[in-house]
């Protein structure tokens, strides 16, 4: 169990238990919440992750002052991601009242939307690449390793087996991105 | 140009690496061919994904999100099977109140009353197998009844897997099986401290039980109490054997 405090300083630090936390705590509250407004489980899922990285980033930006508690936060916040969602794909059908002043904030949810279903699709391809493709990736660009350290690292023979590798596993994971459906619903460009 | 050379073209311009004529050249073939175009674009929104600090984040909630999928379809599969268990353990015990009334009952007695075998059939069903293999693989052989076989595959589940703590837990039900009990306990206590696990109830029953199977009845009452809530699948059942410990 975590306090406000807690659960704010917790996922700004990244900490994995706290997201734990808050998965365990809001996942069915979500699922109830989308399903009853006229969405899926799956889209349930992605709202409650759009909506911790929605706090996350604002966290990054500064400190959030809240009115009441978190979970009065929270769910405004994870409200509003179906609601934009639902907008986004014509289900304006809901069953609750919901008023138009408890969105704090005027943004670009059509591009919002996008940016977060690209980050997603991405993170998941990821993950489907075998591990030496992974580290190698991540090495490079998450980690900022040049080529050298990264031949180093995962004894490769030469800088230029870790170039080339490099390049299969992007070709690799961009291919994965290009031809999968959401990729293609996206109109990303 | 095939899709490796692509990549790596894009990948040398996107580096600063491309200079001079090539540079020119790779300038003005983006303009005509749409292909290169495309791909520079996704290669370079990839790279943005990569470097940005949500990344981790997503790839955290991704594992979590998982996790809960598949920790969700053991609960949900279960229900149905506990319900019907603890129906029969009312009418077993009201059976058992009128007919043997104040014959208490030893430890291994109610032991063998309360514990029934788990299965994991439901959760190898449902898995997507592609995910977790040696976990998955660990979970067959425990529904064939192989739990050595199975201990020893469910340690090689490595700590930083998503299922480590559902493994932690069959092997405590492993041991179980093998009537290690003392072994048992060392495992459901993994996933009852961790507090990170959506079968903790399940994980404290066992304990219990094991405790209660080893006659270390206090701390058996001590993992009891915490399962007799209103909300708790075991609350008849733990109810029953803390009356009769402590008679």
């Amino acid at each position: 169990m975590y306090n406000d405090n807690q659960i704010l300083i917790g996922l700004k630090a990244g900490n994995y238990t706290v997201f734990d936390f808050l998965y365990s705590k809001y996942r069915d509250k979500v699922i109830e919440y989308v399903v009853k407004n006229n969405g899926s489980e799956t889209e349930a899922e992605d709202v409650l992750q759009d909506s911790i990285v929605n706090v996350y980033k604002r966290l990054k930006i500064s400190d959030i002052i809240i009115d009441k508690n978190f979970d009065v936060y929270f769910t405004t916040v994870y409200r509003n991601n179906w609601r934009t969602i639902a907008k986004i794909k014509n289900k304006r059908t809901f069953t609750d009242e919901f008023p138009e002043d408890l969105i704090f904030e005027e943004i670009d949810f059509y591009k919002e939307y996008q940016y977060a279903q690209f980050h997603r699709l991405t993170a998941i391809k990821f993950k489907e690449l075998k591990s030496d493709c992974q580290k190698i990736i991540e090495q490079y660009y998450t980690h900022k390793k040049s080529l050298n350290e990264i031949a180093y690292l995962m004894e490769y023979e030469n800088v230029q087996s870790v170039r080339n590798k490099k390049h299969r596993c992007l070709e690799y994971l961009r291919e994965l991105i290009k031809n999968h459906t959401n990729y293609k619903n996206l109109s990303y460009e | 140009m095939n899709n490796y050379e692509r990549t790596e073209l894009i990948e040398n311009y996107l580096d600063g690496e491309l200079r001079g004529n090539d540079l020119e050249k790779f300038e003005l073939q983006i303009q005509t061919d749409k292909v290169l175009k495309e791909d520079l674009f996704l290669q370079r929104e990839i790279r943005k994904v990569l470097t940005s600090d949500e990344f981790d984040l997503r790839m955290k909630l991704i594992e979590i999100g998982e996790r809960y999928q598949a920790e969700k379809k053991i609960v949900k599969k279960r229900k149905p099977v506990l319900t019907y268990t603890v129906l029969s353990l009312i009418v077993i015990a009201v059976f058992s109140s009128v007919f043997f009334f104040n014959n208490r009952l030893t430890n291994d007695e109610l032991f063998e009353k309360h514990y029934k075998h788990y299965s994991s059939e439901t959760l190898t069903q449902s898995v997507e197998i592609s995910y977790e293999d040696i976990y998955i693989n660990a979970l067959r052989v425990y529904d064939k009844n192989q739990y050595n076989e199975a201990i020893t595959m469910f340690n090689q589940v490595s700590v930083s897997s998503p299922y480590y703590y559902s493994k932690e837990y069959f092997t405590g039900l492993s041991y179980m099986e093998l009537k290690n009990y003392n072994e048992a306990i060392k495992h459901f206590k993994i996933v009852i401290d961790s507090n990170e696990s959506l079968i903790t109830e399940s994980t404290v029953w066992y304990l219990a039980l094991c405790y209660l199977k080893t006659n270390q009845n206090q701390q058996a009452i001590n993992q009891l109490n915490k399962l007799t809530s209103n909300d708790s699948d075991f609350k008849v059942q733990a109810n029953e054997i803390i009356e009769e410990i402590k008679e």
